[in-house]
């Protein structure tokens, strides 16, 4: 295809806009995860992998579609964040430690916990890649098509983004959390219970991880090791979208997923991996502070 | 400091004797094992030259030992081995000096995604330069056998020893431990903290390079997906978490405690293997982050032993 | 010539504006105070002339020679030592050890390690500090770590040594023993000191010479008696007479 009907196509647009709001919903997670408590959840892609294999193994054999499925797989990672925290990571993040060291270090945890999930679920489900079939009766709108999962996964993607940022601003919560993130020590002493900030950050972040999983799983193959280049993505997006800002991050989705889309239509399919860890080494030197850091600071 | 010291150089004796001799016994399976031990000694030992001196946790090593790998592949036969090797080194250590600059002024753990996400790109670039050359895999011939590879790599785990030794009593390893537990403050006191983190790189880089370069050899077949594994830099990392302290010896205890598991474990049962380096590095992480190193050292001082 | 020398020294953060246009001198051998509330520039000053920061516009000069655009180790190893506010120790080395990089990396310059500790264990006996020499710096007291924070300085061979309030943070009987420390070393090394302190006691005891900042600017200096009976100084620090 050329350059203009590349540009002009509604159906890349379409797949750029789905990409990008899954990545939104996979990222947000993370961003409040690393903003609340300074971990690198590099373990986040599992969770999403998790909720796919949930929504698979509901579908297949209790005969629970996704669309109804995704509440209870919702609920299952929610807990799965809660039980992370009460079990392992309180204990780590009350421990005084110098700061830099305690982040590479956790890092190294969740990298024993991604690798403990994934060969689980390969022990329980195999390597193979998995799929199955659910709304694919097809949609057309002038030369527009698409499979009812896929407008399905966009609407849902789309609206757990809106209430996640509603909730955010209008609720008390999310004002915690942004004092959390900018400075948990004077948020404390102002009486944020910083705990339950970060508990309700790992339980949003991981619902959210889990709807997206069960999302893919309705659109595409899934197998065990599907994670590693979502949780790259939702690094960059974290890093391009400003930690901590969840606005910023929903735009940095998008933008992700533009390039990321329009670059694998411009050249080839191979060259995704090759955007995508470019975009991300890119950002990761050139981007400090993000895309949408607002200039003051103190 | 008597006795700690006379006590390390009677263990490094008795490890240079018992590799000198190993494949004397004419058996290959445990040549191999012992390779093998040498292989991962070497890497981790480099690694440790970086990452426990200067704290810069390298997640993404397996960059250069892939880089190496190319080097000797796609020279095999057109130069002699010994330059090929030798080649493997220096393009790693180039790659670590053009990368590290901008790659070293980012800290902590996005330092630790930043290079697995670069040896990932570097991957998946020279993917597409081989697709785009025709090529999926090489395959090399006339390479030499099982004895020579494990004298060149006892050579290198001998380098990598007396490296990160050497490294550790001088006065720029104490500049990179300084800068390490404060690196503001170690540059207030006048340790140049950008040029010594980016020497750590490239020495970390050397030997990884030309160990790529010698298992390009020993497995005779170079695919970038399996040069570039990412696996590599995961067994890194774990045996140096496990091995803990940053000098020599550590490793020596995380090497082979995963390779004895890996002989039990990974031809029949991989997931299990996973599983259970997933759980020891959740362990070590949260339980013993001295590692086990770290664990005779207090046994020792509870003993009445000295620091410095 | 002076010792140091500011001039015209300014610092801008974007729309801020930390420091306009210092300008001083220092003798060699002098203690000189720097006094201002929080936020009139005084760590921002250090961190110009020690090359953490950039300056804007104007002149450092250390015995003539200009100090700007050199890297805080380029600095140090020029002859200026510094402590910070908060203290920076290497939480894991031991006492020793942390005084060991100064001695190895700074203007002394003592590369073998042999020389270099015999350096450390001196300056540790002046300091009355050899008991704790192999106590991880992070199991020491606040106390401990100011006292340190000030051998580390001291270690590096400094002639020049920065103090970012050194006193903050101790009791009234730690405080006498940190000047007692001062006072001496001051004495027995020939050093010039650039003091910054809250605890108005300490300052107007030390100095020969105090430098009043407000809002970066310098609007003050002289003995700190002509300090003290400053008009400019009393409406700043208690309020303009109504």
């Amino acid at each position: 295809m050329s350059f203009i009907e590349v540009l002009s196509s509604s159906q890349i647009l379409f797949a750029a806009l789905l990409t990008g709001a899954i990545y939104a919903i996979v990222a947000v997670g993370l961003n409040m995860v690393y903003g609340t408590m300074r971990l690198l959840n590099v373990a986040h892609g599992d969770i999403v992998m998790i909720g796919a294999y949930a929504a698979y193994w509901l579908f297949t054999q209790l005969g629970i579609p996704p669309v109804a499925s995704m509440f209870v797989v919702a609920i299952f990672c929610a807990l799965i964040g809660a039980a992370l925290y009460k079990l392992l990571l309180k204990k780590m993040l009350a421990r005084p430690g110098d700061v830099p060291h305690l982040e590479a270090r956790s890092l190294l945890l969740f990298f024993g916990l991604s690798l403990l999930i994934q060969n689980l679920v390969v022990s329980l489900q195999t390597a193979t890649p998995r799929a199955y079939q659910y709304m694919d009766h097809v949609y057309r709108i002038s030369n527009l098509a698409m499979t009812g999962n896929r407008l399905l996964a966009l609407l849902v993607a789309f609206f757990l983004c809106l209430a996640i940022a509603a909730f955010l601003r209008w609720n008390i919560f999310g004002l915690a959390l942004r004092a959390v993130i900018e400075r948990t020590d004077a948020a404390r002493i102002v009486g944020v219970d910083v705990e339950r900030v970060h508990l309700i950050s790992l339980v949003i972040g991981f619902g959210a991880a889990g709807v997206a999983g069960v999302l893919l799983s309705m659109m595409e193959q899934f197998s065990p090791f599907m994670g590693f280049s979502l949780t790259i993505a939702a690094f960059i997006v974290v890093i391009l979208g400003g930690l901590g800002n969840i606005a910023g991050g929903f735009a940095a989705a998008m933008i992700l997923g533009a390039i990321e889309t329009y670059g694998v239509a411009l050249t080839s399919p191979n060259m995704r991996s090759i955007l995508i860890y470019g975009v991300f080494v890119l950002a990761l030197i050139l981007l400090p502070k993000g895309l949408f850091h607002k200039r003051f600071k103190k | 400091m008597k006795n700690p010291a006379s006590g390390d150089k009677i263990l490094w004796a008795i490890l240079a004797v018992f590799f000198l001799a190993l494949p004397f016994m004419k058996q290959d399976y445990f040549t191999g094992i012992g390779l093998s031990f040498l292989m991962w000694l070497a890497l981790t030992q480099s690694w440790s030259i970086l990452s426990k001196m200067t704290g810069y946790i390298s997640l993404g090593h397996v960059v250069f030992y892939g880089l190496g790998s190319y080097i000797v592949v796609v020279t095999w036969q057109q130069v002699p081995l010994w330059l090929a090797i030798a080649a493997s080194g220096l393009a790693s250590a180039v790659f670590a000096a053009l990368v590290g600059l901008p790659v070293l002024r980012v800290r902590g753990p996005y330092f630790v995604i930043l290079t697995f996400g670069l040896a990932e790109l570097v991957k998946y670039v020279l993917l597409a330069v081989e697709a785009s050359l025709g090529i999926s895999s090489r395959l090399l011939f006339a390479t030499p056998d099982i004895t020579e590879i494990y004298w060149i790599m006892l050579g290198l785990a001998a380098a990598s020893t007396l490296l990160l030794e050497a490294v550790h009593r001088s006065r720029f390893g104490h500049g990179l431990r300084s800068l390490r537990e404060n690196e503001e403050a170690a540059e207030t006191l006048g340790v140049p903290i950008a040029r010594y983190k980016l020497v750590a790189y490239v020495l970390s880089a050397i030997i990884p390079g030309m160990v790529g370069g010698v298992m390009a050899l020993r497995s005779t077949y170079f695919e970038a997906s399996q040069a570039f594994d990412a696996m590599i830099s995961i067994n890194i990392i774990v045996m140096a978490v496990i091995g803990g302290g940053d000098n020599a010896r550590g490793p020596l205890i995380g090497v082979a405690f995963l390779v004895a598991l890996s002989e039990l474990f990974w031809a029949e049962a991989p997931q299990f293997y996973m599983i259970i380096l997933g759980l020891l590095m959740i362990m070590f992480v949260v339980k013993l982050p001295d590692g086990l190193l770290g664990v005779l050292e207090s046994r020792k001082k509870k003993l009445g032993g000295r620091a410095l | 010539m002076s010792f140091l020398s500011l001039r015209g020294v300014s610092k801008s953060f974007g729309g801020i504006q930390a420091l306009t246009d210092i300008s001083f001198d220092i003798e060699r051998g002098e203690i000189v105070g720097i006094m201002g509330a929080n936020g009139a520039g005084k760590t921002t000053l250090f961190n110009v002339i020690t090359g953490h920061l950039a300056a804007s516009s104007g002149q450092i000069l250390l015995n003539g020679a200009p100090l700007t655009g050199l890297r805080p180790d380029q600095v140090c190893r020029a002859g200026i030592g510094r402590t910070f506010q908060i203290v920076k120790p290497f939480p894991q080395l031991t006492v020793r050890e942390n005084l060991l990089t100064a001695a190895m990396f700074g203007a002394a310059e003592l590369r073998h390690r042999h020389e270099a500790l015999a350096h450390c264990d001196r300056i540790l006996d002046e300091m009355g500090m050899s008991h704790m020499a192999r106590l991880a710096a992070q199991e020491l007291t606040l106390s401990g770590q100011k006292r340190l924070e000030l051998a580390r300085a001291i270690c590096t061979g400094s002639e020049l040594i920065l103090l970012d309030e050194v006193m903050a943070g101790l009791t009234p009987p730690e405080v006498k023993d940190m000047l007692t420390i001062i006072t001496s070393l001051h004495r027995a090394r020939g050093l010039t000191l650039l003091i910054i302190e809250h605890v108005m006691r300490a300052l107007m005891e030390l100095s020969s010479q105090i430098i009043v900042l407000h809002h970066g600017e310098k609007i003050a200096s002289g003995s700190p008696l002509e300090i003290a009976e400053n008009p400019r100084v009393h409406d700043v620090y208690f309020g303009e007479k109504k």
